[in-house]
């Protein structure tokens, strides 16, 4: 039976699958994703999940979306991220666990969300 | 090594498979392997059956008794070891009835395979008998010692989890308790053996609120001699309008719910050698789960999602059922009537739909609650429903309705009135007053019923819980006035005086054991 990879190394080998470039920075996962709608539709977006979040992945997603300054929105609560530059937002995803690639649906909750900023 | 206690898990899936093979028509003696996870808990080490490996042609040998071929032996050592898992020799006994013990061939045939199965496996083979006559299983660990030396250790049950919970007990390891008169009422619902098997089962109530106090109470009245109670919560003056038996003495000196429910399940506990530990952790905590592995069935009365998510998981990944539910009270928005009120309950286990796919858990909400954001008014205001419920509205007398359900699916569960056993999910809408049967189905990916069987292998769930350690800092530490201390001192001599008498009371009352 081939090892089950967990955490961290499970998430990024899914985002490698979806073709997201995840690369490790300081504590981070950051890797990007192109959003469908909303101001930043078809533009290429860096976006970030603590590496810390990531300890149960898939059984329980990470809460915090990391995002670059520029990235706003109307309604939000948010607080600074470590990464310098970068907002952390609080965002719930909804319906977890119906994804036969766990990492999939992670990036349609994030592209979803930045399809809201303005 | 010590004395130490062990068991087997199985699920009524795999029991099926290596009933159908063990059994046969001619009434012969046969055997098959099967592979194992251990599943530790902090005194119980059970092994958690996962794939069987039937024989292929040449095998094995049937000639009234039955014999394995070494190279079964190894073909199935060897699927173990890749699958990360231990051995599992099984055989039957068609014409036995009860819990097997070992005769000498039957000894010196696991034993002679105990040492190739550890060396290539790295762990314990597990040797298992099944008596035809009521499909009693009986195990043992081999575990102790090496070579020559090498022996087993007797499971004290073997578990099969399906629409029924069954058990087969090893009744020297853990016998039946004596029946008293004070229970006649509640074995004359099921009759004495059903009782004897029922009672036996260890129960771990987690969360002790309004709902948790009362399942937990009436287990203890009901006779089950083994009962867990985890909280890390102290009594507040908030509790006092659901938790019955709780009073403002309590809320007063400072007590925490466990303090308090040991106190009750003691007093109202009629078993004679009731057993109650008590542990002031969060089940989200390494050492809380540890010790949660160690029950046969679980009760869940919390409804924060991480602890929810953690014993959504131990379903699965231990087989350890956890009976779940909750209240839903609907108020109007001005905060003047109740709109409605449900309460629902479930039993979470492999072949039902997990809490997460019966929509009662919100995996989105764990890594929240883990963070311990849920509480704070900025993230609250953004966020509807959170946790997953609205406003935590819980009233006494609903919260009985709430227990109810859980008692109803425990009771269905274990004892399969008519042979029915577990209903599936049910819900009670108060307003129309109606019961409801939910139709919920497993989704095809959920990654938690996806790791059925896997034991210590599982993904953890748990981790520092920084409200549970930040509780028990503040109970370890209360600075207690003096009066206070002084009044603790006396409450207590109070009590145990009062449990004293109820010892004496005993000797007098009900405790003498009645033929049924």
């Amino acid at each position: 039976m081939p090892a089950r990879s967990e955490g961290v190394e499970a998430f990024v080998e899914g985002l490698d699958r979806c073709c997201a470039a995840p690369r490790a920075k300081d504590g981070y996962v950051v890797y990007v994703i192109e959003p469908v709608e909303g101001r930043w539709a078809g533009e290429v977006v860096e976006t970030a999940v603590e590496v810390g979040e990531l300890v149960r992945w898939p059984l329980v997603p990470p809460h915090w979306i990391h995002l670059p300054g520029s990235i706003v929105f109307a309604n939000t609560n948010s607080r600074p991220s470590s990464l310098a530059g970068w907002t952390q937002h609080s965002r719930q995803i909804a319906g977890w666990g119906s994804d036969a690639e766990p990492a999939a649906g992670w990036l349609a909750h994030v592209r979803s969300v930045i399809g809201e900023a303005r | 090594m010590s004395r130490h206690r062990v068991s087997v898990a199985m699920t009524s899936a795999v029991h099926e498979q290596l009933r159908a093979h063990l059994l046969r028509s001619d009434n012969q003696e046969d055997v098959c392997l099967a592979t194992y996870r251990p599943s530790t808990g902090a005194t119980r080490r059970t092994a958690v059956l996962r794939k069987v490996v039937l024989p292929l042609a040449g095998e094995r040998e049937v000639h009234g008794n039955a014999s394995v071929t070494g190279e079964y032996v190894l073909r199935a050592c060897a699927i173990a070891h890749e699958r990360a898992e231990g051995l599992v020799l099984c055989h039957s006994h068609p014409h036995g009835r009860l819990w097997q013990t070992m005769s000498v061939p039957d000894r010196d045939a696991e034993s002679s395979f105990a040492n190739l199965a550890r060396e290539i496996t790295g762990l314990p083979l597990v040797g298992m008998t099944i008596a035809g006559q009521e499909s009693i299983w009986s195990a043992r660990h081999w575990d102790r010692g090496v070579g020559v030396g090498i022996d087993a250790t007797d499971a004290e049950n073997v578990r099969i989890v399906g629409d029924r919970f069954a058990v087969s007990w090893n009744d020297d390891l853990v016998p039946a308790p004596s029946r008293l008169a004070t229970q006649r009422r509640s074995i004359s619902c099921w009759g004495p053996s059903v009782h004897d098997d029922l009672v036996r089962r260890s129960v771990l109530v987690v969360g002790v609120g309004s709902v948790g106090l009362d399942v937990v109470l009436r287990l203890a009245a009901t006779g089950v001699t083994r009962i867990g109670i985890m909280d890390f919560d102290a009594i507040e003056e908030g509790n006092l309008d659901r938790l019955i038996g709780v009073t403002t003495t309590d809320v007063w000196l400072r007590r925490t719910k466990i303090e308090i429910a040991r106190r009750l399940v003691l007093e109202t506990g009629t078993a004679q050698a009731l057993d109650v530990q008590t542990w002031d952790h969060s089940i989200c905590e390494p050492s809380g789960l540890s010790q949660a592995l160690d029950f046969d069935l679980i009760i869940c009365c919390v409804d924060r999602p991480w602890p929810r998510a953690v014993l959504n998981a131990a379903a699965y990944t231990d087989l350890i059922p956890v009976i779940d539910g909750g209240i839903a009270v609907d108020v109007f928005p001005d905060g003047n009537g109740m709109r409605n009120a449900t309460w629902r309950s479930h039993v979470i286990r492999p072949g039902r739909p997990c809490m997460s796919c019966n929509g009662q858990l919100k995996l989105g909400a764990v890594a929240a609650d883990i963070e311990g954001v849920l509480d704070d008014p900025r993230y609250v205001t953004g966020h509807s429903d959170p946790a997953g419920h609205e406003g935590g509205q819980n009233v006494a007398l609903l919260s009985i309705s709430a227990a109810a359900g859980l008692l109803t699916q425990y009771v269905s569960f274990n004892v399969a009135p008519g042979g029915m056993g577990d209903p599936g999910p049910l819900q009670y809408v108060l307003s129309t007053n109606t019961l409801e049967r939910l139709r919920s189905t497993s989704r095809r990916h959920c990654p938690y019923e996806a790791a059925e069987g896997d034991g210590d292998s599982r993904r953890p769930l748990t981790g520092r819980h920084l409200a549970a350690e930040r509780r028990r800092h503040e109970t370890a530490g209360r600075h207690l006035t003096r009066g206070l201390r002084v009044a603790r001192f006396i409450e207590t001599v109070l009590w145990q005086t009062r449990l004293h008498l109820a010892v004496v009371a005993d000797g007098h009352v009900g405790s003498a054991s009645v033929d049924l």
